[in-house]
C-alpha cells in the first residue's frame, strides 16, 4: 500500500514568508505538533513546530555547536525570556524553520513509511518526488495507525 | 645525485654517531638499506618529511591521516624499521597527553568552568572592563594548568553568554582570551605542547618552567591587560538592568557534580604534586598524568557494577583526542626518520656557520625564527623538527648544560609565535569557530593587523627578559 493512502491532505500549513507570530498563532488555532513550510509555489521547503520556536528563544551561546551545556546559574530572568519572545516574533519563519527534514514521497510503502514514522517522529510531510517537492501532505502516527485499523476491519468482515 | 657535505654512509653508522639523551640512537639498525632506489635515504626521508609539512599546513587532508601515512612510508621505503620507528616515539610526551586529557574531561562534566565564570563575573559586578580581564587571567591560568584548546572551549560559551547579557562585542574579550591562552600556556611545562615536548626531550622539571618562563609570562599579562584595557577597556559600559539581571546569576549552581570535583580536585593537586616533586625523584610526568587518570576514573566508578563501569571508563577513553595523539605519534615516526638519516645534524651545522657558533646570536636567532613561523605554521610539527636539530650542536656549543639557553628560545618563540595570526594556535582556531558559530565571525587580517605587531612586541619583551637573565 502506498503511502499516500495513510496521508492527511490539504494539512495546515504556513508560507516561509511570514512572521513567526502568525506560524505560532496558526499552531495554536489549529492545536498542531507540527507545520509544514511551503513557498509561493506548493513547495515544501522545511517543517516548523515549537521546538523551533523554543530554540529561537535560546541564546546563540547555548544553541550553537559545542555550546553551553546547562543554564542552571541564569535565576531570576523571566523578563529577559518574555523580549526575546518579542523579537522573536517578529522574525520570518524561514529564519528558524528545520530545512534538513525527512520527507516521504507518495509513493513509497507503507512498512517504510512506518519505520520513518518510528525513527523520525511525527508528522512527516509528504511530497510528489524528490525533486519538485510539491506537497501532497502529511502523514502522522495517527493517520497511519487509523488507516491500519480500517483496513484490519475490512479484511475481518471479509471473513 | 644530489651532494651533501657529510652523508652517503649507511644509516646505522649515522645512528650510531647521533647520540642522545634519551638513548634514542643506541639500537643497530638491522637491515636497512644504503640506498633506496638508487638514492641516500637522507634524500627520500627529507622528501617525505617535506610533503608531509606541506599537506599540514594547508590543512587540505587531515594531518593526523598526513603523520600517520608519512610514518608508514618512511618505513616501507627503508628509511626506518619498526622497531625504530617506536623508539623515536616519545611516550613520555604521549602519556602525558592523554592523561590530562582525561583529567580535563572529567573535570569539565563538573561544572566547575562555568562556576569560575560566573562567580568572577558577579564578583566584579557585571562591570566588563573589569570583567574582560578577569576572564582573561581565568583563561591564562587554566591553560597554564591544563591544555589551551578545552580551556577556551570551555571558558568561550560563558564568555559569549556574558557579553549578550551585559550587551557588549564580543570580540575584545575574545581577543584577549586568545593572548592569555598562549602566553598562560608557557608558563609551565604541561600548559604548551612545546613545552611539553621541549621538557621530554631535554629533562627539564615542571619547577624549571615555572621558575625561567613563568616571570615573562606574568610580565606580559600585565603589559597585555593594560593594554587592551587601553584600547578596549576604558570604553566598555553597560545597562544597570543588564547588571541587575546578572546579579541574579547563582553561581553555584553551574556546579553539576559537586562530589566528583571534590574527586577531581583531589587528583588535579596530588598530579601537580607529582610534577613538581616527582622530577628529583626520577618520577616523569607522562606516568604521573596517566596514572592520575586512571585513579580518577577508578574514584568516579568505582560504585557501579561491572557493566556501567566498562561503560563510563569508555566513554572517557572516548573523549580523548585521539586525531592530535595519533598525530604526535607520526610526527615523531617522521621526524625520527629524518634524524636519523642525518639531515637534522646537516641543518644544524649549516646554522652553525650562520652564526658562526655564538651563543646570543643562536639564541635570537631561534626565538625570533621560532615566532615567526609559529605564527603561520603549526608550531608542533616545528618545534618537533628543532629539538633534534638543536640537541646536534651540542658538540659545538660546549656540551648539553650549554644548550639550555636556546631550548627557553625555542619555548618562548614557539608560544608566543602562536599569538601572531588566527591559525598560530589550535586554541585560537577553536575561538575564531565559536566566533563564527555565535555570528561575530572574525576575519583573517582583522586579527592578524592587531595580533601580529603585538606578539612582535611580546618577543620584544621575551628577548629582553633572554639577554638579562638566560644568557
Amino acid at each position: 500500500m502506498p503511502v499516500i493512502d495513510a496521508t492527511v491532505q490539504q494539512p495546515i500549513t504556513t508560507y516561509h514568508d511570514v512572521t513567526i507570530g502568525e506560524a505560532l498563532a496558526t499552531i495554536e488555532k489549529h492545536n498542531v505538533r507540527a507545520v509544514p513550510v511551503i513557498d509561493r509555489e506548493g513547495r515544501l521547503v522545511g517543517m516548523i513546530s515549537l521546538h523551533e520556536l523554543l530554540r529561537g528563544l535560546l541564546p546563540i551561546s547555548v544553541t550553537m555547536q559545542d555550546g553551553l551545556e546547562d543554564l542552571s546559574f541564569v535565576q531570576g530572568a523571566a523578563p529577559g525570556v518574555a523580549k526575546r519572545l518579542r523579537k522573536l516574533e517578529k522574525r520570518l519563519v524561514s529564519e528558524v524553520m528545520v530545512t534538513d527534514i525527512r520527507i516521504v514521497t507518495e509513493d513509497l510503502p507503507i512498512w517504510e513509511a512506518l519505520r520513518l514514522l518510528c525513527e523520525h517522529g511525527s508528522p512527516l510531510p509528504v511530497v510528489s518526488c524528490e525533486d519538485k517537492r510539491e506537497l501532497k501532505g502529511i502523514i502522522s502516527e495517527a493517520s497511519a495507525l487509523a488507516v491500519i485499523k480500517r483496513i484490519a476491519e475490512e479484511a475481518a468482515e471479509d471473513v | 645525485m644530489a651532494t651533501q657535505s657529510i652523508h652517503s654512509s649507511p644509516v646505522s653508522d649515522v645512528v650510531e654517531a647521533v647520540s642522545h639523551g634519551g638513548g634514542h640512537g643506541a639500537e643497530m639498525a638491522h637491515g636497512l638499506p644504503e640506498m633506496i632506489f638508487g638514492v641516500s635515504p637522507m634524500i627520500v626521508a627529507t622528501t617525505i618529511l617535506v610533503i608531509a609539512y606541506v599537506f599540514i599546513t594547508s590543512e587540505k587532508i587531515n594531518r593526523a591521516l598526513v603523520s600517520l601515512i608519512g610514518a608508514g612510508a618512511m618505513i616501507f621505503l627503508g628509511v626506518l624499521n619498526q622497531h625504530l620507528a617506536v623508539q623515536g616515539i616519545d611516550f613520555n610526551t604521549i602519556f602525558l597527553l592523554i592523561g590530562m586529557m582525561t583529567i580535563v574531561n572529567v573535570t569539565k562534566d563538573t561544572g566547575v568552568f562555568q562556576f569560575v565564570a560566573i562567580y568572577a563575573a558577579k564578583s566584579v559586578r557585571g562591570n566588563p572592563r573589569a570583567l574582560m580581564p578577569v576572564l582573561a587571567i581565568i583563561t591564562a591560568v587554566f591553560s597554564a594548568l591544563l591544555d589551551n584548546v578545552t580551556t577556551v572551549l570551555l571558558i568561550v560559551p560563558v564568555t559569549l553568554l556574558l557579553c549578550e547579557q551585559l550587551k557588549q562585542k564580543p570580540y575584545p574579550f575574545l581577543f584577549s582570551q586568545i593572548f592569555a591562552s598562549n602566553v598562560g600556556g608557557m608558563a609551565t611545562l604541561i600548559g604548551d605542547p612545546p613545552n611539553i615536548l621541549i621538557g621530554s626531550a631535554v629533562g627539564l622539571s615542571f619547577m624549571d618552567f615555572v621558575v625561567t618562563v613563568g616571570p615573562v609570562a606574568l610580565v606580559l599579562m600585565i603589559i597585555l591587560l593594560g593594554f587592551f584595557d587601553v584600547v578596549w577597556g576604558r570604553k566598555m559600559k553597560t545597562s544597570l538592568r543588564a547588571i541587575a539581571h546578572l546579579l541574579k546569576y547563582d553561581a553555584v549552581s553551574a556546579i553539576k557534580d559537586s562530589g566528583l570535583l571534590i574527586k577531581c580536585g583531589i587528583v588535579l593537586f596530588a598530579v601537580l604534586m607529582g610534577f613538581i616533586f616527582g622530577h628529583g625523584q626520577g618520577l616523569e610526568p607522562g606516568s604521573v598524568a596517566l596514572t592520575g587518570a586512571a585513579v580518577l576514573l577508578l574514584l568516579k566508578v568505582w560504585r557501579l557494577e561491572a557493566e556501567k563501569q566498562a561503560h563510563s571508563v569508555q566513554e572517557a577513553f572516548a573523549e580523548v583526542e585521539w586525531e592530535t595523539i595519533f598525530f604526535f605519534m607520526g610526527l615523531f615516526i617522521l621526524v625520527y626518520g629524518v634524524e636519523v638519516t642525518g639531515l637534522l645534524e646537516y641543518l644544524g651545522q649549516e646554522m652553525l656557520s650562520v652564526t658562526g657558533g655564538d651563543m646570543t646570536a643562536t639564541a635570537m636567532g631561534i626565538l625570533w625564527v621560532s615566532a615567526v613561523l609559529s605564527a603561520i605554521l603549526d608550531n608542533i610539527p616545528f618545534v618537533a623538527t628543532m629539538i633534534p636539530l638543536i640537541e646536534s650542536l651540542g658538540p659545538e656549543m660546549g656540551g648539553e648544560e650549554a644548550l639550555m639557553p636556546l631550548w627557553w628560545c625555542l619555548a618562548l618563540g614557539a608560544c608566543l609565535g602562536g599569538n601572531g595570526s588566527l591559525i598560530g594556535a589550535s586554541a585560537n582556531v577553536m575561538v575564531a569557530s565559536f566566533a563564527e558559530r555565535a555570528g561575530h565571525r572574525i576575519s583573517f587580517m582583522q586579527y592578524m593587523l592587531l595580533g601580529f605587531p603585538l606578539m612582535i612586541g611580546t618577543i620584544a619583551v621575551a628577548m629582553g627578559y633572554v639577554l638579562l637573565f638566560i644568557l
